[in-house]
């Protein structure tokens, strides 16, 4: 097992790791050219993992309008959003990232935005793109989220048993949490930074890392990170 | 100039038309037409939105490619919008 220090670094060498520098360079780029649509976009991802979500959003919403047909946006907007805690957002926009016909790993993060926004049976739809079958939840369920619930610890089951499997870890690490297997989500953090996910600049905030934000493990891997703020 | 929007159109395509290593292959072409070609070196953009999705050793030859066609754009043009943005993305 890698040593909290070679975690750190391996996460830590990754970028420059100078969020202050970085939004000073984008800043800067927004001054050179203010309808080049890109250093709003990574302004938005920068201020967003930050938690500055009011600002991303006003940055997000230049960037679509100096470019409304941009194919990057819609999965990259719909993240945000549930960065930020605004599932039905988030959903809709994972829709729009769908038709145009973005890859099945968009259903781990459109699973998540729906469970955040209680749309039980679209979330279903999306266990069922992941797991490869269909998942059925009655219509007249008394609890569709348990009922769901019970599917998503299958999930778990088969992550677990094959964890060299093809899913980013980082999003394997927000799965475990949200299903409370929290020895398993430390796991999956640890080689989110030796793997270098980028996504790992988003745990400072992430909702689906909530259940293991209060356990002691979770801040000293921020620490080791360099994510405290 | 005709390469270099050829790969840009290849790259602003929606995901299943989309093509960036034609498009690379253009804008390698360009600079080795036109050393000087600031457009075509800040099109290491590419190499740069690849280190937000790619994975492990791939990702760290897509930092190590975006870093070098930064710094060329960067000593052509310190000032150049794009170049600037892609340096500030790597200071994330």
């Amino acid at each position: 097992m890698p040593s909290r220090s070679t975690i750190g670094r391996c996460w830590q060498c990754n970028f420059d790791h100078a969020p202050d520098d970085a939004e000073q360079g984008l800043r800067r780029a927004i001054a050179l050219d203010p309808d080049y649509p890109d250093p709003h976009i990574n302004l938005a991802i920068l201020l967003t993992a930050t938690g500055r979500h009011a600002e991303a959003s006003s940055e997000m919403r230049r960037a679509q309008f100096l470019d409304p047909a941009s194919s990057i946006l819609p999965p990259l907007l719909a993240y945000l959003h549930l960065m930020s805690r605004r599932y039905d957002d988030a959903y809709a926009e994972y829709r729009a990232a769908m038709l145009l016909r973005y890859g099945e790993g968009l259903h781990w993060d459109m699973m998540s935005a729906a469970i955040g926004a209680s749309r039980w049976h679209d979330a279903a739809r999306s266990l069922s793109a992941i797991l490869g079958e269909p998942i059925g939840i009655s219509r007249d369920a008394r609890n569709p989220g348990a009922e769901l619930g019970i599917h998503i610890h299958r999930l778990g089951r088969q992550l677990a048993a094959n964890e060299r499997n093809d899913v980013d870890p980082y999003t394997q690490a927000c799965f475990f949490a949200q299903t409370r297997d929290a020895d398993r989500a430390f796991a999956a953090l640890d080689r989110a930074a030796i793997e270098q996910s980028m996504n790992l600049m988003f745990a400072f905030v992430d909702p689906r890392l909530d259940p293991i934000r209060d356990d002691p493990r979770f801040a000293d891997r921020l620490d080791q990170f360099g994510l405290l703020r | 100039m005709a390469l270099y929007r050829e790969g840009r159109s290849l790259q602003k395509l929606p995901p299943p038309q989309r093509n960036c290593d034609r498009a690379l292959e253009l804008f390698e072409k360009s600079v080795t037409i036109e050393p000087r070609f600031l457009e075509a070196w800040s099109a290491g953009d590419i190499w740069t939105e690849r280190t937000f999705y790619w994975r492990g050793l791939s990702r760290k030859m897509a930092i190590a490619n975006a870093r070098m066609k930064i710094d060329h754009a960067l000593a052509l043009d310190p000032a150049h919008a794009v170049a600037v943005n892609n340096r500030a993305l790597l200071a994330m």
